[in-house]
Order: C-alpha cells, then structure tokens, then sequence
C-alpha cells in the first residue's frame, strides 16, 4: 500500500510513467462526469467518482492485475488494508472480475481529501462502509513498460 | 517556393462533384426494375475493364496531352484495381504511420501520379437527360477529364463521387482520362492500418438518367405500438410530375402513396413484417417518376427497421439485441482492397455462418452493393465513415487535424457523403465517424451533421471516450474486467466494444471469458473482433510454392512487418481456429446438462428455435454409442426448454455426452443442418477393471560406463548414462523415437505472446535455456529397471532455473514410464511457454489418433470450439498454416495419443496405469521448434524426415497481447514446481485405443 498525501506528491514520484500519468488526468476529469459511471482512459485504467460509501464492501478485496486506486475528492475515505497472505481466501479469484474476497482483519487507513492511496496486488482492501467522503476508485493496471496502450 | 495544389487544400473537397444521394438505378420499365440488375439500368455502361495506364513519379510529368490525346503505347490494365498490385510503384504497409514526413497538409511532391485513358464509343444524351459518371472508390485524389475537358476532381477514397458529364459526351467516340494521384491532404486522414496503395480500385461507370427522374430519396420507418409500420419517404427529382411510391410485400402491394417532387409522405403497413438479422425480410419498394411524356423506374429493396435507445439501451424494432461483431477490411490476397463482389458476399456469407450477426466497416465505407448484401443477409452493420488520423499519434498529437477547424470541411464531408450514400439501407445499425483520429472540434461538427442528415440513428466514435457528443459510448481493447467494471458501474448510453480479441496469428484466446462478461451486463451491446481477414498478399517462390507477403517483404520501410496479419479469416479467405472458436463463443443457442436434464436456451434476440434441432451424442472412451435428437420447437428469444434425458452410462471408463445444435433452416448462405454449435458434458466414469497381462520374459540389462542396454524379446531400449537420454529405442525391428525425450519450457513464439517474449522470455533467455544432466544411476526393482536422472535446465548469464529429475521405469512389457519433477530456483517466477517433453518420431509415424479435445487446433483459452472424444488425424494436417509460422497444432485435455505408421505401429502416449492425473495436451509438427521460429513464410519451413511430438504438461493460453489483452490468469503458466508422469508405449499395428484404455497388470 502506497498512500501519497498530496496529488503533487503523487505526481513527483509516479508521474513520469504512463499509467500512472493516466491515472493523475482521469482524477482531473472526474470531477466532470457522471457519479458512479465507469470510464476508461485508453487501456491503462477503469475509474468511477461516487461516494464513499458506494464502494463499500463487506469483505476485503485482492486484486491481481489491476491496481485499485482510491483518491479522496471529499472528506477523508477510511480503507482498511492488509496482505493478502495474512487473511483467509473466501472465494476464488474470479479473471472476470479481477476479484477475489478475504476475511480477515487489517490496518485501518485514513485517506484525507487530496490524498490518494495505491493498493498493491498483494494486499486486499475495502472501503469501510461508514466513510462519509467522496472517492474516485480507480483500477490501474499492472501491466508493464511495453504495455500498448493509447 | 510555395506552390498551391488542389491536392494540398483540405478546404477544397472536390470540384465539380455532384452532390452526394442514395445509391440507386433507374430502369426504362418496372419489370426491367424488378430485377435490380444495375446492368439493365437506362443507360448503364460499365467502364471497368482495360483502361491504358502510365505511372509517373511526378503529377507534372503526365504529358499535357493526357486530356485530349489517347496514348497509344501505354500499358493497359484492368479497373478497377490498385496499381501497386500490379506491379507499379511501391507497396508499403504501416499500421499507423505515414509514409512519408508529416507537415500538413503538404504531401511529397514527387507524388506518384498514374494516368488512365479509356475511349468510349457512346451516343450523346437526348434532351433533358442527365450523363452521370461514377466512381465507386478512387484514391486518394482524381481529376476527371472528358474528351480534353476537365471535368472535375474529387477526394474521399473510400466515397462515391459522382461527375455530370452531359455537357461532356459526343456521339461517337469518347476519351475519359482520369488523373490520380497517390498522397494528397486526404492522405492525413485516410491512415487506416493498411497496405498503401492507390489507383480507381472500385467499379466505374456511367449512367443515363432521363428527362424526368427521381435525384434522391430517404425512407425511414417507426414501429407503432400495435406492430405497424409507419414508413415515411421524402423524394427529390427533377423535371417530374409527380413521384408515385409503392411498397410490395411478397408481390402484394401493401402501401402507396404519390409524392411531390422534394416533399414527405407517411404509409402505413399494418402488422408488418420487420427486418432484423436473423430474419432479414425485404420489401420490394418501387419509385414511378412521371413528367413531359418521360418515366423513370427506381426499385429499393426496403427493410422495415428501427433503431431507438430505451432507458440507456439499444433497440431494433423495440427489442433488446446485441452485437456480435467483427471488423472488416476490404482485402483481397491478389487484389487488395480492389475486392470483387463474389469475394465480398463470401466474407458476409462466412459471417453468417459463423454466427456472427454484425460487422463494423473498418475504417472507410464499402462498395454500396455490400450493404444490399447485408440488407439481404441480414448482418447489422457499423457504418463507419472513411475517416482516420491515427499517424499523429506518432508525434504524440494524434488530434492535430481533428481539432483544427481549418479541417472542418474535410472531415463534414466525409460523412455527409456517407449518410447520404447508405441512409437507406436496413442493416445500418449506427453511423461512426471514423476511427482513431483523437478528439477536437471536428467531431461534434460531425455529429451534427450526421444528426441532420439522419436523424433516426445513432452515432458511434470511439474516441469520444466519455461520450459527450456521440449517442453509444465505446472503447477498444478494453480487458474483460475493465468490460465488467463498465457493465457493473453502466453509462447512461449504450456501450459497445468496437475493437477486442486481436487475432493475430494464433488465436486470440480467452473470447469466452469476454463473452461471459458481455452476456452478464445488458449495458453492453455490441463487441467487434479487430478483425476480419489477414492483409497477405499472395506470392509464389522462383520453385512455385505459394505463400503470402507482408510489411517489409517489399523492401517497404518503416513497416510493421506483419501486424496486417491479424485476422481470423486467412488470406485465402478460409477460416483460421480463432473463428472457428469464435462461432462456439457467441452460439446463438446455449445447451446445458445437470442432473439428468438437459436445457436448451434461445440466445437469440428476434425469433423462436423452431428450426433447431439438438442431437445429444453418448461417448464411452470417446466413442459414440448412443443419439438421442431433441427438437426443443418455438423457444422464445431469452427462454428456454427442460428435458429429462437417460444416458447411457459406460460400465467401466468414461462417459461423456456431446450436444450438436443446427438449425433445419436453409438460407442462400447455407444448406439445411448447418451446426451452430457443439457443447461437451462429463457424465460419469466407471473403474476399469485390470487384465492380467501373460507373462513376459525378464528383462536383460547390459551396462557400461557410458551406456545402458535394456533388451526385451521384442525391444531393445539404450539409455546414454552421461547425458541421461534415450539414444535409441527399437520394437519389432522399427525404431520407436527419432530422438530422445527432453524436457522443456519454450515453444515456438505466436504472434499474442511478442510482448511477453520482449518484457520477460527474451531479457531472460528462457528460449535458449541449456540442459545439464548432473547424474545418471539406474537399478533393477522388481523386475523393472529404473533409471533417475537429475538436470539443470537454466538460461546463461543468469542464476536462476530449474533442478529437475526424470524417473525412467522400464518394464518386461515394453512400457516405459517417466516421472518428472521440477523444483525452481533463484528470481524468475513469471510465465514461461510451457512445461513438456518434446521428442522425435521416425517419419513414417505421421498418422495421430487421440482421445481428448478436438477434432480442431485448441488451447487452454481457446478450447470451447472443440469437445472431446477420439479423433484421427495427419501431422501434416495439423499443422495450421499460420501466415507467419508458430506455435500451432495443439490438442488438449488428451487422455492418450498414438502416432502410427498407415499399418498400427508406432507410438502410444498415455498417463501410467496407475496414475489417476488430469489429461495432458500434445502437439506434432513435421518440423523443430527451431525451424518453427526461424521461419517468417510458410515456405521457409521444409519438412523433415522426422516429427516433432510434444507431449505438454502445461501450455500458456494465447490471450490476445499482440495488442489488447494478456493471458487471462487462470491460464497462466508459471515457472513453478510441478511434477508429472506419462507413459509410452510401442505399438504393433495393435488396437491403441483398447490398449490406452485398459488397466494392464503385470503377472
């Protein structure tokens, strides 16, 4: 889990790669679109804008290829965080939906408005339900350098 | 220095062009119209044929005499054609990039210019009559000239334009000479993934229109509540009295109506048979144009459709549908783009067979008579305009011109000319405004004009990511869960997939995954393969052998080498395993079997199942035993029927069931019983009960430093104690392997694994990894004799790879076992090819029989086309003739395999007798891995004198990464441990199947 405090901070240490660059102009337009819509910027990301606490979920959530991304736009987001290797597997991962619940218990993180926090594919995470923010969640993938993308 | 062109001023569409309209003819009587033979139309007269032709390297080295004069000693070609496949100037493929240094709108000036000249005897028109000539598709850029006058000049390659050329024509004879030129500003829009190559490579022709005659017309329908159709038509024509309309259905007249000239009338057909794909029905229009004793008769073939969005989705004639697509090019491996129709309606006709219900023309409007074929046929169309800026991508601007209002003009007419063109037709499901050309202010500009034009469908471009102008939201080679992230968190608009499952080479893998996905959420509606055919050009080597060029074969340079070879059709138009994949994937039929009941689902969206037929094969050990053949009847679209069946079950081995679905329905297209799909159940398997084999002699062993000998009564196998390898194996006289069996991790490369070779195979030398055996000992157990060998395979430079240990038991009966073990070591953990042993048979071992999937190529992602069962085949036709050679022929869920000679004997390859693991995959070339992936033709490889056999563990899917999607997770295979054993077995012109199939206990 990488939480970075502000957008530029985001920005001075991830900036200079594509998907990552992606994920700064996705957090720009959002804020312009439709609540609770998924978008997509070529290939590299899928992202949503709503509240908080429609993302939601009662289980943690591993990933495998895709990032997920939560950058507070409203209030600050509570995500609770863990590694996916200390928590139990209560279902199998699913290549439909990149989704693969845990149960467990983790580490209670606070994401304050501004702030965006990157959730590794070792970990799974969910947001707690009684986030009161506003969030865009977005899912970045995890494919590399060469990646073809627009 | 400057020096204006009309072919450098995208402000500048045409001169002289006539206004675009409808495609239609019109006939000297209704019975003459009935026909629809444009041949038959007033004053048809066909120009494609032998024009005299000339290329230059300059637009000003065409004589000036050009206009006036016939050059006599100039080649002659055949129009239509594209002059590149005939020899002059150059080919050059890129996918994006332009051939030539960006500075728009300006174009080299050594413009590649060919000059064409045809003499026409002709008689001038009558009074009042119109001279049109047409062309069909020239590129880029033409001036027309009739009889030493210029006549006009139009650009828009892929657009009809249309020249009065009344004035112009003179009794007797007549020269047209028409001026192309290969670059103009055109050119910075017309960058769409394919060969560069210009000339007239569409039909050209002229017509006579008479004194009165209808100019253009717009015919549209709306479905009422109560299932009529109201059919609105607006009609223009010139010196006309009146416009008389009829629609006929069947030979019954069913709505009239008399219009005037430039005005609207609305009919209604009471409980009319509407169009849709899967019951394309046409009604016969008829136009009568009366006016000063002249007549004209103008047919239509109508369709009755309608195309709404309810509540965010996509309907026709009010009901729900969905989109299963494909992206089509224009192309022809001896023609290019300059297709023939018989080509056309066979790639439309494939598509119907393949159960394909929509196609996407990719990037440029078609030949108009390919969308009377898909009004007929009934295949939903994309209408996309010839549009496409992608080259700027490359100087990291790709919406350069897309957003200079100095372009407006250009890109308006492009599609304005397309919607008037094709506005008519059915099949047209939604306008798109190009492709990949960015986003900027010429694309609401486009919209609404589109929008004014034809108001009653909508508007697709992709690059309107968000849809802020565009009616259906779109993106392209979105991954499956990025589709379902877009399916669980819909837009308000309707969603299609416009490019996915690229099919390069071989594959693409992972299609059901996509199609679990877009069946789950009803937001998405359409999803198109990018695409349909490979951009091959047919070749013949200095001995006669065919094959097929691509990007660079021509010297071409840049080229993108063979990313034109990205089809599911061949470019001898037959279908690659990827289609046939395809077919399975969107069957319109879904068959189902659990406890005992099997259920048959309607996946279509418009009629009944009442001429399908299911015929439900039992197989014991792969072969069929019993058919039962359901007719589940009038299933409405979305339901489905329940039956109770008894199968048959196997006493001991395996019973499965195959479920073969056709459709009783014959079609233009296809003949009665045609399969629409197959699907594959387990139902249960029985012990089998062990068969005391006679006693065989013991087994003699003579060893020494260096070599151990195992001789049967019938075999004689020898081990090499250095290397660990089998040097030679011989039963019944005949040599069994060619060469040893090796374990390995590589495979020849395909074509969706490039980016996994460059990010990961390559950077670690996994395809050049180095076998080291580290010990060889061996023992006598129990009668059998058993020989452990311990390697290292691992790549140079680096310290990581795999220990491993390959058990040998060989036994009095002649079977030998293997186990093999790996256990990895140092850093690399990603994905590797494969993990299999690969070995050499002798030649005359070239006829394969297996029980497992088939009978057709498969892979882990790619398997839903095949079901499994006990099928024979050749290595030689196993072998897919991949443009680019690669990996290929693999079979999996293999429970046993045989290679034979035409007499029986030859080689069994099964798990151990006792060992109750998952079936295995296999593959068997004519030629080495090495051969596989040095060869860039198919005539490259040359057939050895021994076969390749793989017998694989694992195989990585294919996924679609050539460009789109990686290899979904769950068919990923890793550089992990494992551990496995097979079994290998002479054979003596036995009965394998029996052999493979049987417990046999030693006594």
């Amino acid at each position: 889990m990488r939480l970075f405090d502000t957008r530029t901070a985001f920005d001075d240490i991830l900036g200079g790669t594509k998907k990552w660059l992606r994920t700064g102009e996705a957090l720009d337009v959002a804020p312009t679109l439709q609540e609770g819509v998924a978008y997509s910027i070529g290939d590299s990301l899928t992202y949503v804008a709503d509240d908080a606490s429609a993302f939601a979920t009662e289980s943690l959530v591993g990933r495998r290829r895709y990032h997920q991304v939560v950058a507070s736009t409203q209030g600050t987001v509570r995500l609770e965080v863990v590694r996916k290797d200390a928590v139990a597997e209560t279902s199998p991962y699913s290549d439909l939906t990149d989704r693969q619940s845990f149960s467990g218990s983790g580490e209670i993180v606070d994401i304050p408005e501004g702030a965006i926090c990157i959730v590794d594919i070792d970990e799974a995470a969910r947001i707690l339900p009684e986030a009161e923010g506003a969030a865009v969640v977005l899912h970045v993938t995890v494919e590399g350098a060469t990646f073809h993308n627009k | 220095m400057t020096d204006p062109h009309d072919w450098e001023n995208p402000r500048l569409t045409n001169r002289n062009r006539l206004a675009a309209r409808a495609y239609f003819f019109g006939y000297a009587t209704p019975e003459l119209a009935r026909t629809h033979s444009r041949a038959l139309s007033r004053g048809f007269v066909d120009l494609s044929g032998p024009w005299r032709f000339r290329l230059f390297d300059h637009p000003r080295r065409v004589p000036d005499d050009f206009a006036t004069t016939a050059q006599d000693g100039w080649d002659v070609i055949q129009v239509p054609h594209l002059w590149q496949m005939d020899g002059y100037g150059h080919l050059q493929y890129t996918d994006e990039g332009y051939p030539f240094p960006i500075e728009q709108p300006l174009v080299p000036a050594d413009n590649p210019t060919g000059a064409y000249q045809r003499t026409l005897t002709l008689t001038a028109p009558s009074e009042g009559e119109q001279v049109v000539l047409r062309f069909d598709g020239v590129e880029s850029y033409a001036e027309i000239f009739c009889n030493g006058t210029f006549v006009g000049m139009t650009k828009g390659s892929r657009l009809a334009a249309e020249f009065d050329v009344t004035e112009h024509v003179v009794d007797g004879e007549n020269l047209f000479a028409i001026k192309v030129l290969q670059f103009s500003d055109a050119t910075y829009i017309e960058d769409q993934d394919m060969w560069w190559a210009s000339g007239i490579f569409r039909d050209v022709y002229l017509v006579t229109r008479p004194a009165a005659r209808l100019t253009d017309f717009f015919v549209r329908t709306h479905r009422t509540d109560d299932g009529a159709a109201e059919v609105t038509l607006t009609a223009c024509a010139e010196g006309a009295d009146s416009v008389e309309w009829s629609i006929h259905d069947d030979g019954v007249e069913v709505a009239s109506a008399t219009l005037e000239a430039g005005g609207s009338a609305t009919v209604t057909i009471p409980e009319a048979h509407f169009w849709n794909p899967e019951d394309p029905h046409l009604h016969d229009m008829l136009f009568t144009v009366h006016g000063d004793g002249a007549v004209d008769h103008v047919p239509h073939r109508l369709g009755l459709t309608e195309v709404t969005i309810v509540d965010g989705l996509l309907r026709l004639n009010g009901s729900y549908f969905n989109m299963h697509g494909v992206n089509r090019h224009d192309h022809d491996d001896h023609s290019g783009r300059a297709v023939g129709m018989a080509r056309v309606r066979r790639d439309l006709e494939l598509m119907k067979q393949h159960n394909i219900n929509a196609v996407r023309t990719a990037h440029y409007p078609n030949d108009p008579r390919f969308y009377e074929m898909c009004d007929e046929l009934g295949l939903m169309v994309i209408a996309e305009t010839d549009l496409e800026s992608h080259g700027f991508a490359n100087v990291g601007e790709i919406e350069r011109i897309t957003n200079d209002p100095e372009w407006e003009d250009a890109y308006v007419d492009r599609i304005e000319r397309h919607v008037l063109a094709q506005r008519n037709h059915a099949c047209i499901i939604m306008w798109s405004l190009g492709n990949e050309s960015g986003y900027g202010c010429n694309i609401p500009a486009m919209y609404k004009r589109c929008k004014e034009l034809d108001p009653t469908r909508p508007v697709h471009y992709e690059e309107d990511r968000n849809a802020e102008y565009v009616d259906v939201i779109s993106t392209m080679y979105s991954r499956v869960q990025q589709m379902n992230d877009f399916g669980e968190n819909p837009h308000p608009k309707p969603r299609i997939t416009c490019e996915y499952g690229h099919s390069m080479g071989n594959g693409p893998g992972g299609l059901s995954e996509y199609q679990d996905v877009f069946n789950k959420h009803d937001s998405i509606q359409g999803h198109f393969i990018w695409e349909w055919c490979d951009h091959g050009i047919a070749a013949t080597t200095a001995d006669g052998r065919k094959y097929h060029k691509y990007g660079g074969d021509y010297g071409d340079y840049p080229n993108n080498s063979n990313f034109c070879i990205d089809g599911m059709v061949f470019p001898w138009q037959e279908p690659s395993p990827g289609l046939t994949e395809y077919k399975q994937v969107i069957c319109p039929v879904l068959v189902e079997f659990a406890d005992g009941t099997l259920t048959v689902t309607n996946r279509r969206w418009f009629t009944t199942l009442s001429d399908v037929v299911v015929t439900l094969e039992t197989l014991h050990d792969g072969v069929v035993v019993d058919v039962q053949v359901f007719t589940p009847g009038a299933v409405l679209p979305g339901e489905s029927w329940h039956t109770p069946v008894d199968v048959l079950e196997a006493a001991a081995g395996e019973t499965l069931c195959t479920a073969r679905v056709s459709s009783t329905r014959a079609e233009s297209w296809t003949a009665p019983m045609r399969e629409l799909g197959r699907f594959g159940f387990t139902i249960a398997a029985a012990p089998r009960k062990s068969i005391a084999m006679p006693d065989s002699p013991p087994l003699s062993v003579e060893a020494d430093d260096t070599t151990l000998r195992i001789t049967t009564a019938g075999s004689e196998l020898v081990f090499d104690l250095l290397s660990g390898g089998i040097t030679s194996w011989v039963s019944g006289g005949r040599p069994v392997v060619a060469a040893a069996p090796r374990l390995g991790f590589w495979k020849p490369l395909v074509d969706n694994h490039q980016q996994e070779s460059d990010d990961l195979w390559t950077p670690n030398h996994i395809e050049i990894m180095q076998t080291s055996t580290r010990s060889v000992t061996w023992s006598e157990e129990d009668g059998a004799v058993v020989v452990e060998v311990t390697q290292r395979i691992a790549p140079p430079v680096f310290d990581f790879g795999m220990h491993v240990t390959l058990t040998w038991r060989v036994t009095p009966d002649e079977t030998v076992d293997v186990r093999v073990s790996g256990t990895p070591y140092g850093s690399y953990d990603d994905i590797i090819p494969r993990i299999g042993l690969s070995f050499e048979v002798p030649d005359t071992q070239r006829a394969v029989t297996w029980y497992g999937r088939g009978p057709g190529e498969n892979y882990p992602d790619s398997a839903a086309a095949n079901t499994i069962g006990q099928w024979s085949s050749t290595v030689d036709a196993m072998f897919t003739p991949y443009v680019v050679p690669q990996d290929c022929a693999n079979r999996g869920d293999v429970r046993w395999v045989a290679l034979t000679s035409p007499h029986g004997d030859g080689l069994l390859v099964t798990r151990p007798d006792d060992d109750q693991e998952d079936a295995f995959a296999f593959s068997a070339w004519p030629y080495t891995c090495e051969d596989i992936d040095a060869a860039r033709h198919r005539t490259d490889l040359v057939v050895r004198d021994t076969v390749t056999v793989n017998i694989n563990e694992a195989v990585l899917g294919l996924g679609s990464n050539s460009w789109g999607s990686e290899v979904l997770d769950a068919y990923r295979v890793r550089f992990q441990k494992f551990d496995f054993a097979l079994s290998l077995r002479p054979m003596t012109a036995g009965n394998f199947a029996v052999t493979a199939a049987t417990t046999m206990k030693e006594n």
